[in-house]
């Protein structure tokens, strides 16, 4: 890896040649610090627990007492502001906790849509009464989110959206059927857009934030059956479900803005560092290695691409987290989603190719030392193409936002 | 870990496109691709007093003592405005070379004046590469596999006749040329990376100009009652381009940094002028297309750019050059060639067609 986690970053290398700050490569030594002591902590507390990523009762208990003891430790949400329970660290330390979190193979984050959507949409949109009865209990995982976002008629265009929810006093009644749910199989709440205002026409503007307990009489909740052999996500059923109109975040009506935020921060920097994809990448390599192709000259420029890919990211990610300069983050976040689900799926692909014919024997093909998910892996990337966005949608958005080219008419 | 440039360097790049902008556009290079245009120039003179010859040579012979890493933001305008002198050559390998490893009498004899601008310098890329602006150069240095040669290229020395970017007047140096030497593989390689890396930072420059070139063209151009930047096809094209490019630019951020520091330079050049070239030529590619017949015509700016675009590609290494000296430290290749072609020899199967019994006519194997 073209970056070392042990380089130290000496004084010198702080001061540009005219006084001014230099980028920096390597760490701080407290940094330096900070990376053993997440290392150490996380080797020392994962010890002795297994994970499985199915979605049996026992797998999901295993999560949650994991996320149990991140929380208690002060890790649950590292990059969160203190004053709702985060550690306030800064983005550059966030980034080091991630890394280590993704070497030390710990488990994906039971409550990520609550995290890393949720939340950051509440403390952007949320009254203080709101942030203190939501935000505490995403860290404790007391409330465990999906996102209720996609229909089946309304995928990439989300604003044509028909999940009703009619007012009745202080209470909506809530009518409709919310698919591609992410973690509704774990979850317990979801939080969930549906149209307020009984026009369709108003598209966007008829939609309102809604949180509902997925425990209300009405609820439904049916897992996707899905090509890579799992079912990660679920259709879910309202028939007059009664929500509180308390539950609402932001004005009624006016949920579509609260709804773009949540899509940015999806599509942001996230929790995927640059050590996620190497590590991919080794498994790849490590199945080069098992099939002799790592001895093939196409192979090996292949993998050299596809390295280079990595560090490229690991270098982005850099910036994206530590530069101020709009021609940095302005640029980088936006295109994050396109270039790393891209590169991701290249990065399968190699692997698969490493295969040949032995493809057909699916998981038994693969050496012990890749994932024993590889082939559900390898599918799954194929739908990081698609969801958070098709990368189609994102060229569009790229086009429009970054090139300012013009939009297409609508019909 | 921090991946930003100061405040400092944007205000400064930003303050020499002004100028650029005004003294360097368009216009001002097509007089370069005709043979009006005479050294010194109002441009040379301009980029001169602007420091920009200056920048890296050390503060004792008049210069200002910056590094690759402080200049890269410039090095990248030079390329956005396809500036035909040998600046970037200079602020990137020769003020470099000759701070590092020439003896002091070199060292006085030439970095006051090339810092000033009164001596043009320039780089060879191998005794059969091509200097940019070299018939025209006091001091011409060549790269080859053991060192750098110093070469004072005669008066009546002539560029080439006809070449695919007249603007770089190109001219080759040659032995005869020598007045001196600085000895080493260890030089040579050094300067082959400096290249590599000041080479891709000017080819992103230059890709986007044409990025920015094209982008415009699909806002005004209109067709089908709508511009054409407005059709997915169009639009989609131009933000690949431009995400392919602008995923590569800090990777020679990074190389210029691990030139200043002699650390990690070797892996950091090869990937960086990998990257960017294959993203420079994406976007030359993009770019004539989104432009359609327009960009073909001789009036249209954007061959200017592209040609350019196409002899840096294979300057100081082309992608593949790159890409197969890394492959060979990532990948170590773990047999001898021998071993290799048996082992390739027993794995011919049943899809390597050499078979005549069963050929038909016209139907030959590759």
């Amino acid at each position: 890896m073209l970056i070392p986690d042990e380089a130290g970053a000496s004084a010198e290398d702080d001061r540009a040649a005219n006084g001014g700050p230099l980028m920096q490569v390597g760490w701080l030594p407290e940094e330096i610090d900070f990376r053993e002591k997440v290392r150490d902590w996380l080797e020392a507390n994962l010890a002795g627990r297994s994970f499985q990523t199915s979605w049996s009762p026992q797998a999901l208990l295993a999560r949650l007492d994991w996320e149990r003891c991140l929380h208690a430790a002060g890790y649950a949400g590292v990059n969160w502001p203190p004053e709702y329970g985060g550690a306030g660290l800064d983005p550059v330390r966030a980034t080091i906790f991630y890394e280590e979190y993704e070497r030390a193979h710990a488990p994906d984050r039971l409550n990520r849509q609550g995290l890393t959507l949720l939340g950051p949409t509440l403390m952007q949109y949320g009254t203080p009464e709101q942030k203190e009865r939501w935000l505490p209990k995403i860290l404790s995982c007391e409330h465990i989110w999906c996102q209720g976002f996609s229909e089946p008629d309304a995928g990439s265009d989300l604003a044509s959206l028909r999940t009703r929810a009619t007012a009745d006093g202080d209470t909506y009644i809530v009518n409709g059927q919310k698919t591609w749910t992410s973690n509704a199989r774990a979850a317990n709440w979801i939080f969930a857009l549906v149209r307020t205002d009984p026009d369709p026409n108003l598209r966007s503007r008829g939609i309102s934030y809604l949180l509902i307990d997925l425990d209300t009489p009405g609820v439904e909740v049916r897992p996707i059956a899905q090509i890579s052999g799992d079912s990660h996500f679920a259709e879910v059923f309202f028939s007059d479900v009664r929500v509180p109109t308390e539950n609402r975040i932001g004005a009624e009506n006016a949920g579509w803005r609260l709804a773009m935020s949540t899509l940015t921060f999806e599509r942001g920097a996230g929790l995927y560092t640059g050590a996620h994809f190497q590590r991919i990448l080794d498994e790849t390599v490590a199945i080069m290695d098992w099939t002799g192709a790592v001895d093939d000259d196409w192979f090996r420029l292949e993998a050299t691409r596809l390295q280079a890919a990595v560090t490229r990211y690991t270098l982005n990610h850099y910036a994206l987290v530590s530069s101020p300069h709009e021609e940095d983050s302005g640029v980088l976040g936006p295109m994050n989603k396109l270039v790393w689900s891209t590169m991701q799926v290249q990065i399968y692909q190699l692997g698969i190719k490493a295969l040949g014919s032995r493809v057909e024997l699916g998981q038994e093909a693969l050496p012990r030392s890749v994932s024993p998910t590889w082939f559900q892996d390898y599918w799954r990337a194929r739908a990081a193409l698609i969801y958070a966005g098709t990368n189609e949608i994102q060229r569009n958005i790229l086009g429009e936002r970054l090139l300012g080219l013009p939009r297409e008419p609508k019909a | 870990m921090r991946v930003a440039l100061p405040d400092e360097q944007y205000d400064l790049r930003n303050g020499v496109r002004e100028v650029l902008r005004q003294h360097a556009g368009p216009a001002t290079l097509r007089r370069y691709w005709s043979s009006s245009e005479e050294h010194p120039s109002d441009l040379w003179k301009r980029l001169c007093d602007l420091g920009l010859t200056s920048m890296t040579a050390p503060a004792l012979y008049g210069g200002q003592g910056f590094g690759l890493l402080d200049t890269v933001l410039l090095q990248e305008e030079l390329g956005r405005f396809a500036v035909p002198y040998p600046v970037v050559e200079t602020i990137g390998i020769v003020n470099v070379l000759l701070a590092r490893h020439a003896s002091e009498e070199v060292r006085s004899r030439w970095l006051p004046g090339v810092a000033a601008g009164t001596k043009m310098a320039t780089v060879q890329p191998g005794w059969d590469g091509l200097a940019p602006w070299g018939a025209h150069a006091d001091l011409v240095i060549v790269i080859d596999e053991d060192g750098a040669e110093l070469c004072e290229p005669p008066p009546g020395t002539s560029s080439l006749e006809s070449s695919t970017d007249p603007a770089r007047r190109p001219a080759r140096a040659t032995r005869a040329m020598s007045i001196g030497r600085l000895e080493g593989r260890a030089i040579a390689v050094e300067a082959q990376q400096l290249g590599a890396t000041v080479t891709a930072a000017t080819l992103f420059g230059l890709s986007e100009a044409v990025l920015n070139q094209a982008t415009e063209y699909a806002k005004d151009r209109v067709q089908f009652g709508r511009p054409i930047g407005s059709f997915q096809a169009v639009k989609h094209q131009l933000v690949d381009a431009y995400v392919g490019l602008q995923n590569a630019r800090r990777s020679v951020w990074y190389a210029a940094l691990c030139c200043d520091r002699g650390d990690g330079a070797t892996e950091a050049a090869h990937l960086a002028k990998a990257s960017v070239t294959e993203a420079s030529n994406k976007c030359s590619q993009v770019a004539l297309q989104v432009y359609g017949g327009l960009g073909y015509t001789w009036e249209c700016d954007l061959h200017m750019w592209l040609k350019r675009i196409q002899v840096l590609e294979e300057t100081f290494g082309s992608a593949n050059d790159h890409w197969r000296a890394l492959a060979d430290t990532y990948f170590p290749r773990r047999y001898p060639p021998a071993i290799r072609e048996e082992q390739r020899s027993k794995s011919r199967n049943s899809f390597e067609w050499n078979d005549t019994a069963s050929s038909h006519r016209g139907m030959e194997a590759s």
